[in-house]
């Protein structure tokens, strides 16, 4: 049942537990559920929450913190440095990539696409290098439908460059050469951008809880 | 007696004055007993619309907003008030006067018409044009139902008529006038609009451009055309408006998103040039919270200038990022026939899917005939001018570019009795947040949060981490004259953080530093855009005295307490 009321000067006066409107209940469509990385929980969670639960708060209503960290939350990543990860196939190594945004005469650099512009700075370390081989740095798309050759990693183990694309890889492989224009040889190690975290679980820190952590 | 912590506190409260529901305004009962209760329907608060596919998730179905629905205009007859005329333009010369009043209107957008507010019958209201020196009186009065004053965005002005409710002045009651003298030092493109219930007023269309003229005729490159974007958007459905809130801002999140795109308050803009023209376009972002990323097809574009200055060189570029408060000069050739459309591409996001979804918003359209231009100036467009006269204005702050950083601010939010279901969805994606919250990713949750949950909270650094209290920086005193670094960061890390254009009243400001990286190509500005996790180095030139704002722009976060205020002493003049 909905309460209604309009004040004495007009002015409609707010009720709780308002019914939501079609338009609303509409959006539910089964294909964007389908799509929910997190449905599961998500609905389970909600569902066991009443609907006008509220935090505690201090005797004048105003303390002011941030109650849901604590309770479920990884720490939030660093937006601007990701760790690069061994795989199975190699040796050694390890290495960071650090993204800061691009400069730009505006406070965004955006191309005209709206996918940021980010310079990379990727360091390895530790890497047992074999005679023969070079260490190419590659950035991907997720898809890796896009595949493009940051650099070679010389003694300094540092490779700079740019990426316009909002989710991506990077990962160091083995070449034969130099001079490769495509990636060949087995990969040695992985990162991926901050914002993939967005879409895996270890993007939502409710599953730290289950063992799955950030 | 006060401390300063809360004589400041009492400042804060009092700059951001709200009125009650039973001060809403005057309301004529014109309509039918039909119409009021259609009427009534329509002013129930109701989810927005949602751009994306997106679930509503069930523990949020039956929540609305902690505050009272607004809407302007009720019990006025739609079909009685005034259609919008687009704006005029207003030459004012030293010691003219303009009177200026904001009041109801009616906007046909489409096939609906809504009730929106305008300046002497325009929206947006009249574009000014005077010379840099000059100063004009304007008599502003007040005819909409709530309380507000007008600010003079980016003017360095003298500080009683700087707009701000409880700092400056009083909140101009509906029915009563404010004399504003405003004195233009600086060449360039500003915007006046409501400072008080700005997420409602400036929202419904209370804003206009004013453009200084420089003193000199080839400060600029010459063009064919000037036009003017005044971008904004509008949140509609089918019933028309969605409420707004009206005790404290609601979409105290991410500030309030419009579905409907508008430049000039119209839907589907259009302009009409000759091939080969050089046209300049004057950019204001006037929407509550979106970041535009502009471009126009191929045609090639030209950065000139932004908020008070020409940049230290001209720079090409295939688009232009604008948030909101922020201004840019561009010039744009277009050499070809044909129809060239204005359009924002985004990468939306949808937190849901975990994914970026390209979406492209047309704004409107150049459309571009077979007629030659009368007069080429694409010899002038191709050249890249370095501009001189601002390399030497930015040089007498060179010597502060390497001194230490001499105040330091934090952007956090605080939330409160937010719904549980709320904190538990948001708390899900805590691990990375954009630099840019290009599209409203949240509505449901946004459009239930207000300033009565939410604080926005512009803070000094707190020593061992952030588990104190906070509260809004203090007791901010320079002396006129004063060259200051200001450092404002931005974490990634906190209750959903999101970017912020940062707004300084009164004064004007290089960004020096970007993430630790110094800038090369300066330019004076009011406005800068804080990307989450971003750390930016301001030199601020203290260069006019008075009680001062350093707010976010985003009219639903400075309603949520995103605002100090800082005192800068009169020095005898150098």
């Amino acid at each position: 049942m909905t309460r209604w009321a309009v004040s004495r000067s007009g002015c409609p006066t707010r009720a709780r537990r308002e019914r939501p409107l079609a338009a609303a209940r509409a959006s539910t469509r089964k294909g964007s559920v389908r799509r929910l990385a997190v449905a599961p929980f998500a609905l389970a969670l909600v569902a066991l929450a009443p609907a006008d639960s509220r935090l505690p708060s201090a005797s004048g209503g105003t303390v002011l913190s941030t109650p849901s960290a604590g309770l479920w939350a990884c720490p939030t990543a660093d937006p601007q440095r990701v760790l690069l990860k061994a795989t199975s196939s190699t040796g050694g190594g390890s290495g960071y990539v650090e993204l800061t945004m691009a400069t730009s005469p505006f406070g965004v650099s955006v191309s005209p696409a709206g996918h940021y512009l980010f310079d990379l700075k990727v360091a390895v370390q530790q890497l047992r290098r074999r005679p023969g081989l070079s260490y190419v740095v590659w950035v991907a798309t997720p898809e890796l439908d896009r595949v493009r050759k940051l650099g070679v990693l010389g003694e300094g183990g540092v490779v700079s460059g740019q990426v316009d694309w909002n989710k991506f890889l990077v990962f160091v492989t083995a070449e034969t050469s130099t001079e490769v224009s495509t990636w060949k040889g087995p990969i040695l190690l992985t990162a991926l951008s901050p914002s993939g975290l967005m879409h895996t679980m270890r993007g939502h820190g409710i599953f730290e809880a289950h063992g799955i952590g950030c | 007696m006060k401390s300063p912590g809360a004589a400041s506190a009492a400042l804060l409260l009092a700059v951001l004055p709200r009125v009650t529901a039973g001060q809403a305004g005057e309301r004529v009962e014109t309509r039918s007993a039909g119409q009021a209760e259609e009427e009534a329907l329509a002013a129930r608060w109701r989810m927005p619309p949602m751009e994306m596919a997106m679930p509503m998730l069930p523990g949020l179905r039956d929540l609305v907003p902690d505050v009272s629905p607004f809407l302007p205009g009720l019990g006025a007859d739609l079909t009685e008030l005034p259609e919008a005329r687009p704006p005029s333009v207003v030459r004012l010369t030293d010691g003219d006067t303009l009177d200026l009043e904001a009041a109801l209107l009616r906007r046909t957008l489409g096939d609906r018409a809504v009730k929106l507010y305008g300046f002497n019958g325009e929206q947006p209201g009249p574009l000014i044009r005077v010379r840099r020196g000059a100063t004009i009186v304007v008599r502003f009065r007040n005819r909409i139902e709530l309380p507000i004053t007008l600010r003079w965005h980016g003017v360095r002005l003298e500080n009683r008529y700087d707009g701000v409710p409880g700092l400056t002045q009083k909140p101009v009651s509906p029915g009563e006038s404010f004399v504003y003298r405003v004195r233009f030092d600086d060449p360039g493109l500003f915007w006046y609009h409501p400072h008080q219930h700005g997420e409602i007023a400036q929202d419904l269309g209370l804003y206009g451009n004013i453009l200084v003229e420089p003193d000199r005729t080839d400060y600029y490159a010459p063009v064919n055309r000037e036009a003017f974007l005044l971008l904004d958007d509008l949140q509609v459905d089918e019933k028309g408006l969605l409420p707004y809130g009206f005790e404290a801002p609601n979409n105290a999140l991410m500030g309030r998103f419009g579905n409907l795109r508008l430049v000039n308050g119209e839907p589907a803009y259009s302009l009409e040039v000759h091939r080969g023209e050089v046209v300049r376009f004057y950019v204001t972002n006037a929407s509550n919270t979106r970041t535009f990323n502009l471009s126009m097809g191929q045609a090639p574009m030209k950065l000139v200038a932004a908020d008070l200055s020409k940049y230290e060189r001209e720079v090409r570029v295939p688009n232009v990022p604008v948030a909101p408060g922020q201004r840019y000069v561009i010039d744009v050739h277009f050499p070809t026939p044909g129809r060239v459309a204005i359009t924002s591409h985004i990468q939306a996001m949808n937190h849901f899917a975990g994914v970026f979804e390209p979406r492209v918003d047309t704004l409107g359209a150049v459309v571009v005939d077979e007629k030659a231009v009368q007069e080429e100036y694409a010899e002038e467009f191709e050249e890249l001018r370095e501009n001189e006269d601002v390399r030497a204005d930015v040089e007498g702050l060179r010597d502060s570019f390497d001194r230490p950083v001499d105040r330091e601010l934090v952007l956090s939010a605080r939330v409160g009795a937010l719904p549980t279901v709320v904190l538990a969805v948001m708390a899900m994606d805590t691990l990375y947040y954009p630099p840019i919250e290009w599209n409203d990713a949240m509505p449901m949750m946004n459009w239930l949060s207000t300033g009565r949950e939410v604080r926005w909270i512009v803070h000094e650094p707190v020593a061992g981490g952030g588990t104190a209290e906070l509260r809004p920086a203090v007791g901010w005193r320079f002396r006129q004259h004063d060259i200051v670094k200001l450092r404002i960061r931005n974490p990634a890390r906190g209750f959903h953080p999101m970017q912020h254009p940062i707004h300084l009243h009164g004064q004007r400001f290089l960004v020096l530093e970007r993430d630790g990286v110094r800038q090369s190509n300066f330019v004076w500005r009011d406005t800068v855009l804080l990307p989450v996790g971003a750390t930016v180095d301001l030199l601020v030139e203290m260069s006019n005295p008075g009680r001062w704002m350093l707010n976010c722009q985003i009219p639903e976060h400075l309603g949520s307490g995103m605002a100090i205020t800082f005192t800068v002493l009169p020095s005898p003049a150098r």
